[in-house]
């Protein structure tokens, strides 16, 4: 906490940077929660929503225009079926039957059946020949007209007792459909056909409910158009939507969308194509609702997006107080961490220094006691010299535990720059411990590692590791034994093991083996700081030491040290 | 009746032991000294001590434990544990189990004199603690002001044998 103030109080701008980008990433974060988590499913709901309502839409529409087909296919079917019972009424009139016929009596019939209905054109008589016998009606012919050619006459003939024509040209070069009824008496065929424009029924068409909305057709089993709007097409002109027989009714699918209904009728084999009239006014309509919809649902979502914005910003806002509170614990965790081992520290100085302390205090104590006269006034010969010398040791052991200290508090002045290990290793083994290696009958075996690579150091703290870690091995070996000396250069680290076949450290001390003042060596021996301040060394150079001990066997110290210092 | 008052100085630290042993000799006490806490516990089963001066953080065995070993082993024993910490929770520990005091090393001649006296005190009146006259006698005696006086008019009050 302490070093986080400080690096903020000199680079305030810096912080304050580091501080926005967090802000931002945080923001970004939250943000692409809250979208993934409310946006996403919205979408998808309004989706399927959309999808669903033109569905419906496009169902309810079928079904509307299938209703239309099957009404105006009802009402032409039951105009044709009201013509053809007017017909069938007329030559079932046993007057009719009976009269001889001619044309001032047919003007009289057709102006009766008129009466009727004003589709009938004409009506004319035609006898088992398919020869026109007697006509009344508009047309002038000339020449005695035959219909024995006529696909209609042959239907007739082959056994149809009624029919109804397909629109055709015919003689007159009119379109125009034609109604006929067969009758025999006494092996006398007499036919009676009347012709019937398509303007009734097209008016029909136009005039029936719904009809605004639609264009409506009548093609027959070809496809050619009988009864037909302008707009639509050319009567005896040919569609492209030839309904299918089978249903007799239904909707037909488009590939582009505009699909159409048709109903077939029973009268005649003709059937109703409705299509949905294009309307450029509805189509606005149409367009107007959409960019409404479509308005709505931006507004809506932009709402959405404020709002998640906004709640975003808050939590991001929570997170970070949240942070901080955390970083100010954990800065706090670390103070009192801080102060325990100064508090430590201090009780081991304290106990480390009172000891010889007081060695002086009853020396110089003995010292005054041997001058009283109480006490017999006289020193001993040499008693002097040994005192003093107690004193004098006991002030030097005073002194290498403050000067031990020093360096655990002291780390500025180091000096980094590139060693190898082995070679420190070399100076403190073949140089400075030479003598002590030699007088403890320490044999040295050194496994140095292949490929050995330069480490960013300060020489002087590592040669104080190596001599703690060598001198503690030696004690270790009171009788003699075997010192081996081990590295070896990993790929971002060096590793160096210091093993020894000395007495080995029991597993309760092996905790305790790296804090300070802790020692196995007789009072006045070692200081207890030897590991800790090795340990200390280490770390800051971003290394690591571990211990390995067996009782009776054996200690190994390995240590890591990375070869650049991390910062 | 004429007996010595008997110390028993057990500390890691032998020149220190040594030393003040010899001092307290100058003024009249009987002291032995041991250098860890096994061998002063061999030496208290050998011959009785009226007093043990008793360092805390020893190798092996600790102050501590000697102390609690001791007090078993002689109950009318007093004894005063010294230590480099100068920290109070150790002190409330070991008088829990047992000890007269804490003293902080290094500690000065007369203080340790006049603490030894009043360890001694404690340890006659648990001696003669069935016996009213006597506990006057003692608490008589220990008013006055110079502790190698009173230490000398007291160990003629002990008869030794507990």
């Amino acid at each position: 906490m302490d070093e986080h103030h400080a690096s903020e109080n000199q680079s305030p701008s810096g912080s304050r940077h580091v501080g926005a980008r967090h802000y931002r990433e945080l923001l970004w974060q939250t943000l692409t929660r809250q979208i993934v988590l409310y946006f996403l499913p919205l979408l998808l709901l309004a989706v399927f929503f959309h999808v669903q309502y033109r569905t419906m839409v496009r169902e309810s529409q079928e079904a509307h225009l299938t209703l239309i087909a099957e009404q105006q296919a009802a009402t032409l079917d039951l105009f044709l079926r009201e013509r053809l019972v007017n017909l069938s009424n007329l030559v079932d009139d046993p007057q009719f039957a009976g009269h001889e016929m001619s044309e001032p009596y047919l003007q009289e019939v057709l102006s009766r059946l008129r009466l009727t209905s004003s589709a009938f054109v004409d009506v004319g008589v035609v006898d088992g020949s398919g020869n026109l016998n007697v006509y009344a009606g508009p047309v002038d012919f000339r020449k005695p007209i035959s219909y024995a050619n006529d696909a209609w006459f042959q239907r007739m003939r082959a056994g149809t007792g009624m029919l109804i024509t397909d629109i055709y040209l015919g003689f007159r070069g009119q379109p125009h459909l034609t109604l006929a009824v067969k009758r025999e008496r006494n092996g006398d065929v007499r036919i009676v056909r009347s012709a019937v424009l398509p303007e009734q029924l097209l008016a029909l068409l136009e005039t029936l409910e719904g009809a605004q909305e639609v264009s409506a057709a009548v093609v027959n089993t070809e496809g050619v158009y009988q009864v037909v709007t302008e707009r639509v097409g050319e009567p005896l002109g040919r569609t492209t939507s030839i309904p299918p027989r089978e249903p007799n009714r239904g909707f037909v699918d488009e590939p582009d969308g505009e699909g159409w209904a048709y109903a077939w009728l029973s009268e005649t084999p003709w059937a109703l194509v409705v299509h949905e009239r294009p309307r450029q006014n509805g189509q606005a309509v149409l367009m107007n609702r959409r960019n409404g919809i479509l308005l709505v649902t931006v507004v809506f979502f932009l709402g959405v997006g404020v709002v998640i914005l906004l709640r975003a910003r808050q939590l991001v806002g929570q997170q970070l107080a949240v942070e901080q509170h955390e970083a100010e614990l954990s800065g706090q965790l670390v103070h009192a961490a801080k102060l325990a081992s100064v508090g430590e520290l201090a009780a081991g100085i304290a106990h480390e220094i009172n000891n010889p302390l007081a060695i002086i205090a009853e020396e110089v104590g003995m010292l005054k006691d041997s001058m009283d006269p109480e006490f017999g006034g006289k020193l001993e010969p040499g008693e002097l010299d040994e005192r003093l010398g107690e004193i004098h040791d006991a002030v030097f052991r005073c002194r290498d535990i403050t000067r031990k200290l020093l360096t655990f508090v002291r780390q500025t002045d180091i000096k980094l720059e590139p060693h190898l290990v082995e070679k420190i290793l070399d100076d403190v083994i073949g140089g400075m411990l030479s003598t002590e290696l030699l007088v403890g009958n320490v044999e040295i075996v050194k496994e140095y590692g292949p490929d050995p690579r330069p480490l960013m150091t300060d020489r002087n703290q590592l040669v104080q590791v190596f001599l703690n870690l060598v001198k503690n091995a030696v004690d270790a070996m009171p009788t003699g034994g075997t010192l081996t000396v081990r590295t070896r250069h990993e790929s971002d680290k060096v590793a160096i093991v210091v093993q020894d076949t000395g007495t080995g450290i029991p597993p309760a001390q092996i905790e305790k083996l790296f804090m300070p003042f802790f020692t196995t060596k007789p009072p006045g021996k070692g200081t207890g700081l030897g590991l800790s301040v090795s340990a200390s060394i280490l770390k800051n150079f971003g290394g690591n030491i571990f211990v390995e001990s067996v009782l009776g066997k054996g200690t190994a110290f390995t240590m890591e040290l990375p070869y650049d210092i991390p910062d | 009746m004429q007996r010595p008052i008997k110390l028993l100085i057990v500390d890691d630290e032998t020149r220190f032991a040594t030393t003040i042993a010899s001092r307290l000799r100058l003024r009249g006490l009987d002291v032995r000294t041991a250098g860890n806490g096994v061998d002063a516990l061999e030496l208290a089963a050998r011959e009785p001590f009226d007093l043990a001066l008793i360092d805390l953080k020893m190798p092996g065995l600790d102050g501590g434990q000697v102390l609690a070993q001791l007090k078993v082993d002689h109950p009318h024993l007093e004894a005063i544990i010294l230590t480099g910490h100068g920290t109070l929770e150790s002190v409330v520990e070991l008088s829990k189990s047992g000890a007269f005091t804490c003293l902080p090393k290094p500690v000065e001649l007369d203080k340790l004199l006049v603490t030894l006296q009043q360890a001694y005190v404690v340890r006659l009146k648990k001696v003669f603690a069935a016996d009213p006259a006597m506990i006057d006698r003692i608490e008589g005696i220990a008013c006055g002001d110079n502790p190698r006086v009173i230490l000398d008019s007291l160990r003629q009050l002990d008869d030794g044998d507990r």
